[in-house]
């Protein structure tokens, strides 16, 4: 059954990691730990290339801060666009979560 | 022990052999999954970025230098680099192997040296110099300083002059992808 349910999880990774962003400016390793706390484990094997793809698809934006230990960090956050995704992801995940409990009866 | 520079992070990382052999590997299978252009540089570097810091961690932990079971356990930890769904560029390049994702032709020379401009002080010439014969970028720059003086100034007309010859490169990850592919190309 694992399995079946990573396999859900994989397709859920975008819209969980632009939650995680939501009204919070995030650097990669604090999204990482976010979404172990969730117990929605991601690699950072995973979860930098979707992220740059996010970026460059224009959903977030970045600014570089300094960090009180090793170098300068690159702390992600929602663009307008980024937002308006995660609305439509959310909608589109409650009525599938409906759906899923009322289909059939 | 062995020492090998990550992106982001000044100095380098104390490692046995081994360890660095996987590591090298392990970003040589990143730089291939990620296909090249500017967005699989960025990839690669946030995740040497990422690895540093694991490493930081693992040496805080008191070891002199990253032993190759730790590095390995790290690199497991990092996961494999998928490029993801939509990247078709690079899931197009990643099975055929490292050298025929390339861009440039293999077993074409690269010049003699290039000069790097993520992380430069100056003209990027040491970090480049450093990259080229695998040496810790902060002793070939102690050095440069030291000969400056003892030269009285002569080895700053020779960089200048050298600013001018020397081509350059954008990140230190990309001028070592070229170098291994390089090399790679020039073996039968």
């Amino acid at each position: 059954m694992e399995a079946k349910f990573a396999a859900l999880r994989r397709g859920m990774l975008e819209p969980v990691v632009l939650a995680a962003l939501d009204g919070e400016s995030r650097y990669a390793g604090e999204i990482a730990q976010l979404l172990r706390d969730a117990e929605f484990p991601v690699q950072d094997g995973t979860l930098h290339p979707l992220l740059n793809r996010l970026r460059r698809e224009g959903l977030l934006t970045h600014e570089w801060r300094e960090s009180p230990s090793g170098p300068p960090r690159k702390y992600l956050s929602l663009s307008a666009e980024g937002r308006t995704q995660l609305t439509l992801f959310r909608d589109y995940f409650r009525s599938l979560a409906t759906m899923i409990d009322s289909i059939g009866h | 022990m062995d020492h090998i520079a990550l992106s982001g992070h000044s100095g380098a990382f104390p490692v046995t052999a081994p360890a660095k052999r996987l590591l090298v590997s392990y970003l040589a299978d990143a730089r291939s999954a990620v296909g090249s252009g500017p967005d699989g540089d960025e990839t690669v570097r946030d995740i040497e970025m990422a690895i540093g810091d694991r490493l930081r961690a693992e040496l805080d932990g008191g070891p002199a230098g990253v032993e190759e079971a730790a590095m390995a356990r790290i690199l497991a930890e990092t996961g494999p680099v998928e490029p993801g769904p939509d990247s078709a560029s690079a899931t197009g390049a990643a099975p055929s192997g490292p050298a025929a994702s390339a861009p440039r032709a293999p077993g074409r020379s690269l010049p003699w040296l290039y000069r790097i401009d993520e992380g430069k002080w100056f003209g990027g010439l040491c970090l480049g110099l450093a990259t080229r014969s695998d040496l810790r970028v902060d002793w070939v720059r102690v050095f440069a300083i030291v000969f400056l003086f003892v030269t009285s100034g002569l080895l700053g007309v020779a960089y200048l002059i050298a600013l001018l010859f020397v081509p350059r490169m954008e990140t230190v990850e990309e001028y070592r992808a070229a170098l291994e592919e390089s090399r790679r190309g020039h073996r039968p």
